[in-house]
């Protein structure tokens, strides 16, 4: 017992050396603070009178994480309460933070505050979307045109729906890569000026691509019906491959590929393939 | 996500339901169609000066099942054939330059032009903003332009040395 003691004692006495080397590094001078301007589009409507305005911020960029959001979240709890913004996730997936920065639309948890500090990073809402309060935009037109194209699973017959899965080829499964990863942010809807101008016609890249994700699931029966119903000249042909779309999402996706898939669908100029595995075996 | 995706799961057995049992859904579609998809489905409320917005799922439902009356995939196509057309066109027209030549130039040209000015016009010119009598008169006047043009382009090709020498000409310059 003793040889063990006088280990633990020596063993814990080496233990606060290291302790006290340590926080003798740690105590070093205090670091100049970097102070970064962020100016963020303000409006309440509940303010009388109250128009859309910039209202500039400074974030020491060393008391604050990297992302938009974190300096959003440290804006909101340290500086200006009222400050309101949609956020849930803080990791890219949920889509709620969707804001204009800088100029492009991206999600303000996975978009990297610009260190410059000689620039202030500007925070705007999405472009041309009805604005509720500060960064907050009206999304119900976007949510209704996405429940407009019946983004669920259509087959000639229901009945047996749910007994057993449809079945599904790796081949088939691998063509939905690239759609179904969409989060529905409206990054590039609202980066589409096509979307901008006709926003009450024309679909947007956001919810082509989902329709276009359901027409080619090779378990999906209804494709004629999902075309016949975007022939019109404003839901599908307002597109003239902008591309703004593509380069706006911040999940890497490619709504104006899809797009163009719908295109050549619509024509006739390709055909949807037969289902590789008949998906009721 | 998940919420979502069942309230649409009962609209859509909602949707089918009445495309199978109503009437006439073409014809309702029809009386709505010229209100904008956001005037019919959307309901504009206010509060406090805020708008706020709910669906009427009713008009989304049947606006939507008869689009076939509307058909501008056809149209659409042509145009993009057209303008593929004109690659080998121009060149060969400057090979084998004749009369017929100029004359097909000139009728591709104006195609082109038309179809291209009144997606512009149709795109920039909307109702909501400009009002319908506005948007239908740049309509007119960009047929009103195509009609000019391709008679201008005619009577050149037959009174004067045709679009190819034309341009044969000016590059000489």
């Amino acid at each position: 017992m003793d040889s063990i003691t006088s280990k633990a004692v020596v063993l814990s006495r080496q233990y606060m050396q290291l302790r006290n080397l340590a926080t003798v590094a740690a105590a070093k001078p205090a670091v100049a603070p970097r102070i970064k301007k962020f100016a963020v589009y303000r409006w309440n409507p509940d303010i009388s009178g109250d128009k859309p305005h910039l209202q500039t911020y400074e974030v020491d960029l060393n008391t604050c994480g990297p992302m938009v959001l974190d300096a959003l979240i440290k804006i909101k709890s340290e500086i200006d309460p009222t400050l309101t913004f949609r956020r849930s996730c803080r990791e890219g997936i949920c889509g709620s933070c969707a804001m204009n920065i800088g100029g492009c639309n991206s999600l303000a948890c996975i978009s990297k505050i610009d260190t410059n500090l000689e620039k202030p990073v500007k925070i705007h809402p999405l472009p041309h979307m009805y604005v509720v309060k500060d960064l907050v935009p009206d999304m119900s037109n976007f949510y209704a045109q996405y429940k407009s194209i019946q983004p669920w699973l259509q087959r000639k017959d229901e009945s047996k729906m749910g007994q057993k899965q449809y079945l599904q080829s790796v081949e088939d499964r691998q063509k939905l890569d690239g759609l179904y990863e969409c989060i529905l942010c409206a990054c590039c809807s609202t980066s589409c000026p096509s979307y901008w101008w006709n926003s009450d016609k024309y679909l947007g890249p956001a919810v082509l691509m989902q329709a276009y994700r359901w027409m080619i699931d090779s378990r999906d029966e209804a494709t004629k019906d999902r075309l016949d119903r975007l022939r019109d000249p404003f839901s599908v042909f307002r597109c003239h491959t902008i591309m703004n779309c593509t380069k706006a999402c911040p999940k890497g996706l490619n709504p104006g590929k899809a797009i163009a898939e719908i295109k050549k669908l619509l024509s006739g100029f390709t055909k949807k393939e037969e289902p590789k595995l008949n998906p009721i075996g | 996500m998940a919420a979502m995706m069942s309230l649409c799961r009962n609209f859509g057995k909602v949707g089918l339901s009445n495309r199978m049992t109503i009437g006439n859904p073409c014809l309702a579609a029809l009386s709505n169609r010229n209100k904008t998809f956001l005037e019919n489905r959307i309901v504009p409320s206010s509060q406090n000066g805020v708008k706020k917005f709910t669906v009427n799922h009713k008009a989304l439902a049947e606006t939507s099942s008869c689009k076939s009356a509307d058909d501008h995939t056809r149209l659409w196509t042509i145009e993009r054939s057209l303008a593929l057309s004109l690659v080998p066109l121009v060149p060969s027209a400057f090979m084998f330059p004749s009369a017929a030549m100029d004359y097909l130039l000139a009728i591709s040209f104006t195609l082109h032009a038309h179809w291209g000015l009144e997606t512009i016009v149709v795109d920039y010119l909307r109702p909501k903003v400009v009002g319908p009598a506005l948007a239908k008169l740049g309509v007119a006047l960009v047929y009103g332009i195509s009609a000019f043009t391709l008679g201008g382009l005619f009577y050149f090709n037959y009174s004067d040395v045709g679009i190819v020498n034309a341009i044969k000409m000016l590059w000489k310059l």
